[in-house]
């Protein structure tokens, strides 16, 4: 959190962005982050997850743990989305939280990997897999390919950040789907319970948060285009 | 009802409206946590008090949510206020967090 924090602060001022909208939208997707962490939990664990998901006390309880990444990003975006729009801000400079948040979590999952606590993975024979204290089988080192991937993802980010295209938005977009996919992926082979349909609670959160990115650039899209799409016809 | 937003003309408005949502958040949320813990206790336990518990903690997370909504879009240096004593305390908290998981580890690796 604090590597991902410091990298916002290094991004927001090599953007420009001024003090008096960096604190309160920075504030607010802290603590809608936060509360998505733990409200998500409803996702992985069911309704017997309420009275830590839904309980605002429970916060702030220490021996209860922060909750979900994913949740936490969903909650984060929405919360820096209506603290934007609160202060009047002109389009958005979230795209500064787009390689805060890959770093951040590339550095967060090394530090998950070495408790042996969140998402180790499923049984495995691979060359590559590690023994994690509980069991006496070798499984999947989930975090570290969390991890991996977003250090990879942090520099496409780097890369990309300046593009005209990836402004106003489109990078923080672009980082969120990029991590949607990957986690998709990588569910399979870590132990989060089956909800429905052969998938966990993460996989239908990447799969709404996937499906109303591909809504939003659909709808814009279309109305970029509406001689395109009538053309066509 | 159409929101108004306020105009902050000096900058000792601002102070004092940060000093709002700041304490304000602290007694507000004293008071709501006192409150449920009082009906908690006077309650006996059983399904539809397990359901009323899930509601007196609901309760205060909509309160909160809603209130930081409404000042955000009124009285913006309230909801700042607000905003820092939520993030002060769930820094805080991850702190105790962190000092609490290192007790633990360190029991496990040392036993």
């Amino acid at each position: 959190m604090l590597i991902g924090l410091l990298m916002l602060i290094m991004e927001a001022q090599r953007r420009h962005w001024p003090k008096s909208e960096v604190v309160p939208i920075t504030l607010a997707a802290f603590v809608g982050g936060m509360i998505g962490a733990r409200i998500s939990l409803l996702f992985f664990y069911g309704a017997r997850a309420a009275p830590a998901a839904l309980n605002l006390f429970a916060l702030f309880d220490p021996r209860i743990g922060p909750g979900s990444i994913l949740g936490g990003l969903i909650g984060a975006y929405i919360a820096g989305y209506v603290a934007s729009r609160a202060i009047g801000k002109a389009g958005c400079a979230c795209d500064a939280f787009a390689p805060a948040i890959a770093l951040g979590l590339a550095v967060g999952r090394i530090g998950d990997f070495m408790v042996a606590e969140d998402g180790m993975g499923k049984a495995t024979t691979l060359p590559w897999a590690v023994p994690v204290p509980g069991v006496d089988y070798l499984v999947h080192p989930t975090p570290l390919y969390d991890s991996a991937f977003n250090l990879i993802w942090f520099g496409v980010l780097l890369l990309l950040r300046d593009r005209p295209a990836m402004q106003n938005g489109n990078l923080l977009k672009l980082g969120l789907a990029g991590y949607a996919l990957f986690r998709f992926g990588v569910e399979f082979v870590r132990n989060n319970p089956v909800v429905a349909l052969g998938l966990t609670g993460p996989q239908f959160i990447c799969l709404g948060l996937l499906a109303a990115l591909a809504l939003y650039y659909g709808r814009r899209w279309s109305s970029i285009h509406p001689a395109d799409w009538q053309g066509s016809v | 009802m159409k929101l108004e937003r306020k105009v902050y003309t000096t900058r000792n408005e601002k102070v004092l409206d940060f000093v709002i949502g700041f304490v304000g958040w602290f007694l507000v949320n004293g008071l709501l946590y006192g409150c449920s813990i009082l009906i908690l206790q006077a309650m006996d336990s059983g399904t539809s008090d397990s359901i009323l518990a899930l509601l007196l903690g609901l309760l205060p997370l909509l309160i909160n949510i809603g209130a930081l909504i409404f000042f955000a879009f009124t009285r913006r240096w309230i909801a700042l206020g607000i905003l820092a004593a939520f993030a002060l305390v769930l820094v805080g908290v991850l702190l105790l967090g962190l000092v609490f998981y290192v007790i633990c580890y360190n029991q496990g690796l040392f036993n």
